[in-house]
């Protein structure tokens, strides 16, 4: 939800535009509430996934699309007082919240691609299956390499997850130690860098869904890989909003996001019943 | 040939698959054939078929050499477990 665009509306209504605000509130609310919905199911299936494996780096999915759900409980309550004029202050916080949490969640997501690479690193080196849990932050990894400069980037490596889910929260932790009331320019400004922040998480996660799948050839799997792209292209709409203040880029961005979403939600359902089907198959 | 060390459920998973394709009517099926069809040491392999007798994913037939059944949880856990490896799969992991 871009805060500044939807309050330049609601906040300054003519008597034509009432109605264009009261139908953009209830789409925003719709979108809202549907992400909510959309992001809890796409949780439990990869927490499913995570508790049946066991496999540590298999948690940062469920829990990066908990926090987004989370994040979207915000934006659905910096929706509701936006209405409200009085409490601006509230509607300011729910909006920084909600952005944090939102990078917070993408970046718990890309964790878990970090990490599998990691895993798959190790396992090719020493031919062993290591659990990611115990990798993670191991100095005990590094006496294999012999050459420092392999030992510099395992240690960029180790580090650079930490670097990746701290960022979101060190930026909104300070902005509101350096100034508890954040103005409208100043959450307008914090917003572009969390939203920048987004799309190279986003990228990255992109790039290694999309690389997996190439790898294992076949076409089928790339429904989750395209997912990721329409979240992808939801944040760039969004810096076109900040940019020009398009409510066309706005509502674009929202509609990308539920069917980016959507999308998720269908290559689940498709992964599970391409089981069932192949089982029907065989005992046929 | 190097073999890829295998993770305890993947094992599971593939005892239990070899028991499905090497059961004959009435769905039974040699330890000899499992042995050779998961590629594990004999010892190995008792081993992972005591767990998961204990486990009620296999039953063994006291009469028949020792010969296995899966039973309906052993089947449950086959069908999870392409289901969320499908999952995992699809989303690059």
């Amino acid at each position: 939800m871009h805060h500044h665009t939807f309050s330049a509306v609601i906040n300054h209504p003519t008597a034509a535009s009432i109605p264009t605000v009261a139908s953009l509130f209830l789409f925003c609310l719709v979108v809202s509430i549907a992400s909510i919905f959309l992001c809890s199911v796409i949780a439990r299936y990869f927490y499913r996934s995570y508790r049946f494996f066991g496999f540590g780096y298999l948690l940062g999915l469920p829990t990066g699309f908990t926090i987004l759900a989370v994040s979207f409980v915000f934006e659905y309550l910096n929706l509701v007082y936006s209405l409200s004029y009085t409490k601006e202050s509230l509607e300011n916080l729910y909006f920084w919240i909600q952005l944090s949490l939102q990078s917070e969640g993408f970046a718990f997501i890309a964790l878990s691609y970090m990490l599998k690479d990691r895993v798959d690193s190790i396992i090719c080196k020493n031919g062993l299956q290591i659990d990611a849990t115990k990798i993670f932050f191991s100095p005990r990894n590094w006496k294999y390499s012999s050459v420092t400069t392999t030992r510099i980037r395992e240690l960029v490596i180790s580090i650079l997850p930490m670097i990746v889910i701290s960022i979101p929260l060190m930026v909104a932790i300070s902005a509101l130690f350096v100034q508890p009331i954040l103005n409208d320019i100043e959450l307008k400004d914090m917003s572009i860098y969390i939203t920048v922040f987004d799309i190279i998480a986003l990228g990255y996660i992109f790039i290694k869904s999309l690389s997996s799948v190439v790898k294992a050839a076949n076409i089928k799997l790339l429904y989750i890989p395209a997912a990721f792209a329409l979240l992808w292209l939801e944040q760039y709409s969004l810096t076109i909003t900040y940019f020009d203040g398009s409510l066309t880029a706005y509502i674009g961005s929202s509609i990308v996001r539920l069917a980016g979403l959507l999308l998720f939600v269908y290559a689940i359902r498709y992964a599970l019943f391409r089981t069932r089907i192949g089982d029907m198959e065989i005992e046929t | 040939m190097k073999h890829e060390k295998r993770h305890k459920l993947q094992l599971f998973y593939e005892i239990l698959c070899a028991i499905e394709d090497g059961s004959v009517n009435p769905k039974v099926a040699k330890p000899t054939y499992i042995q050779h069809s998961s590629r594990l040491s004999y010892d190995k392999l008792m081993n992972h078929i005591n767990q998961l007798e204990q486990k009620g994913m296999i039953y063994r037939h006291k009469q028949d050499n020792g010969a296995i059944t899966i039973t309906k949880k052993g089947n449950m856990f086959i069908t999870q477990y392409r289901e969320l490896m499908n999952l995992i799969e699809s989303a690059g992991l």
